[in-house]
């Protein structure tokens, strides 16, 4: 049986797929933000390494030559898992 | 699974060590990833996932996708490809938190 | 602990500028969360041109690591960095429990030398056990000596995937063949065979001979073009013994709790379904999407970034030195766009130079002259290009900076 587009998957960590992206496009959103917030596309164990460049594809940066940042999706810290713990300790030296 | 013989790489003698996943005891060779480790043992699928419950092995190699995230024993989540195997190691499935500090 | 530099990404950059500034007095922390340092060279296993011989990638890294120890240059591997503050704190924490205390270093400069990631390539089937990106097929063989699969497919049709396919059949693997990926919102160009052999035209000395030989034919007239693709032998060119299927795309890969076989079906040259689809079995699957800087902290860290094409993504945009809109803050190798292990090491070495100067520790400023110039002939040499706008893109990108930050 070959699988219809809308259950490709997009977003690996979080099962987001292309069908739950076109629905989020269908109620007017249209940055890789807004569907980042609507699906939880990004927001994964690795917070969108693989899907960002797709997300992006989906919904390019409008002109600017120079960007802040390199992708709607924003990137914030911690860049990597680390329990809240560990945080609390950072400044503790 | 192993490669024994190739043309253009020396294959150097590795040291044997043993270590469990899920309960299972399986042969490795010191150093190498858990992740090459269960492979060459044909086990591939390292975890389900938490939605859709589908099967998931290692997919990038390097650290970056975290879909061959496992557990170690007292300490929690690795990535299989990015950790070397150790002697008498204890992996299992299933994600049980980031690290389990004592906090 | 504080440094003169921290280094994130022990690979290819990032080591050769460790080496650079430890050699010249500098104190040097390198930082890599892989156990092992080398990156991507660890992998890499590869022919050159012009019977050089074969390219080792772990035998490099291995002499680099040694270079890099005899200069006093310090350490923290299984290490990674969470978060960074400006000028500059790196909070760091171990990745496999060897280490669990927290841990900070302080460094008055700082390279990001982290590399590239492999971009995902969605095909129905993607996430089923024993589907791998190229990257990990590559560890698995060459670093690890573990084949993927015994029989095995490749999807995407590049400088990468080919060397990957060639080297999973020197390790004993039957690759039943490299096709193209199913066309879908994704894979644009990547599934549309006229746009690969274009890609491929262009960079005559960087593919297999066989390749460039039948697509240049074909590629030379308008009309031969859509001839290529309509005429292409049914059962693929042979390169390296490994079938290509130029006109073939993947439509889905099938497995119920791993891989079990490939749907293949025949395009036409824009990538659109021409035939039937017939079904072949495999064992695992590797996909080849192409790679993008891994660039997080310098996002962090506030750095501007520029996408320009041939650069293969966004990258932190800096001047001829190295150096990034945020004072001290350097980057070296493929976080500057993706090109290669030859370029990336001698992109460390002038981001070494530059810091080296800066600390006050570089005898002779034309070493830095030089430096540049060595990059420039390594990358118009390269056996490995890409993209084939990259030279182009490096103009833009220096043009781009010298508008908008002067000289």
């Amino acid at each position: 049986m070959v699988l219809s587009n809308h259950d490709l998957i997009v977003c690996r960590c979080e099962e987001v797929t292309l069908g739950d992206i076109e629905r989020a496009k269908e109620n007017g959103l249209n940055t890789s933000q807004e569907i980042k917030m609507a699906t939880r596309l990004g927001m994964g164990m690795c917070q969108g390494k693989i899907c960002r460049c797709l997300i992006d594809a989906l919904f390019p940066h409008s002109g600017e030559e120079l960007l802040h940042q390199p992708s709607t999706l924003t990137i914030h810290r911690p860049i990597r898992p680390v329990s809240l713990g560990h945080i609390a300790l950072k400044e503790d030296m | 699974m192993r490669v024994k013989n190739h043309p253009i790489l020396t294959i150097t003698t590795q040291k044997e060590i043993t270590f469990t996943f899920n309960n299972e005891t399986y042969s490795g060779y010191e150093g190498e990833s858990i992740a090459a480790s269960l492979w060459a043992n044909e086990v591939f699928q390292l975890r389900t996932t938490e939605k859709k419950s589908t099967g998931r092995s290692m997919f990038c190699g390097i650290g970056n996708c975290y879909d061959c995230r496992i557990n170690l024993a007292d300490y929690g989540m690795v990535r299989a490809c990015i950790t070397p195997v150790e002697n008498q190691m204890v992996l299992s499935s299933g994600d049980e938190g980031v690290a389990n500090d004592e906090l | 602990m504080n440094y003169d530099v921290a280094i994130v990404g022990g690979g290819p950059a990032g080591m050769q500028a460790a080496i650079e500034i430890a050699k010249r007095g500098g104190k040097v922390v390198l930082i890599d969360e892989n156990v092992q340092l080398g990156g991507k060279l660890n992998g890499q296993l590869h022919e050159e041109s012009h019977n050089k011989g074969w390219w080792i990638g772990k035998q490099i890294a291995q002499e680099m690591i040694d270079e890099a120890k005899s200069y006093g240059v310090s350490f923290l591997l299984g290490v990674q960095v969470w978060s960074i503050e400006k000028d500059w704190t790196l909070y760091t924490s171990s990745v496999n429990g060897k280490d669990s205390e927290p841990r900070r270093v302080t460094c008055d400069f700082l390279i990001l030398a982290t590399g590239a990631i492999e971009k995902g390539l969605p095909i129905p089937g993607w996430t089923l056990p024993k589907v791998l990106t190229v990257g990990a097929a590559q560890v698995l063989t060459n670093q690890y000596l573990v084949r993927p699969g015994n029989r095995v497919a490749v999807i995407g049709i590049d400088i990468l995937s080919l060397s990957i396919a060639r080297a999973m059949k020197l390790s004993g693997v039957d690759v039943v063949g490299i096709y193209l990926p199913a066309k879908n919102v994704f894979s644009n160009d990547l599934s549309e065979p006229l746009q690969v052999l274009e890609k491929f035209q262009s960079m005559t000395q960087h593919a297999p001979n066989k390749l460039m030989k039948i697509g240049g034919i074909f590629l030379k007239f308008k009309i031969g073009r859509e001839m290529a693709t309509k005429f292409y032998p049914k059962n693929g060119m042979k390169v390296w013994g490994i079938p290509l299927y130029i006109n073939q795309a993947v439509q889905e890969i099938k497995g119920h709790s791993e891989v079990e076989g490939i749907v293949i079906s025949r395009v036409d040259g824009k990538g659109n379904e021409l035939s039937k689809r017939r079904e072949e079995n495999v064992d695992a699957v590797c996909i080849s999407a192409g790679l993008t800087p891994q660039n997080e902290l310098a996002v962090l860290a506030g750095c501007k970034f520029v996408t320009v094409a041939g650069l293969s993504g966004s990258v932190p945009i800096h001047d001829e030195y190295l150096e990034t809109t945020v004072p001290t803050l350097f980057v070296a190798g493929n976080i500057t766009g993706i090109e290669g292990a030859k370029v990336s090491r001698k992109q460390g070495k002038l981001a070494g130079l530059s810091i080296a100067n800066k600390l006050g520790i570089l005898n002779d400023e034309n070493e830095i002259v030089d430096a540049i110039k060595e990059v420039h002939i390594v990358r118009e040499t390269a056996d490995i290009q890409f993209h084939r706008n990259v030279i182009k893109g490096r103009q833009n990108l220096k043009k781009i900076w010298q508008t908008n930050y002067g000289g």
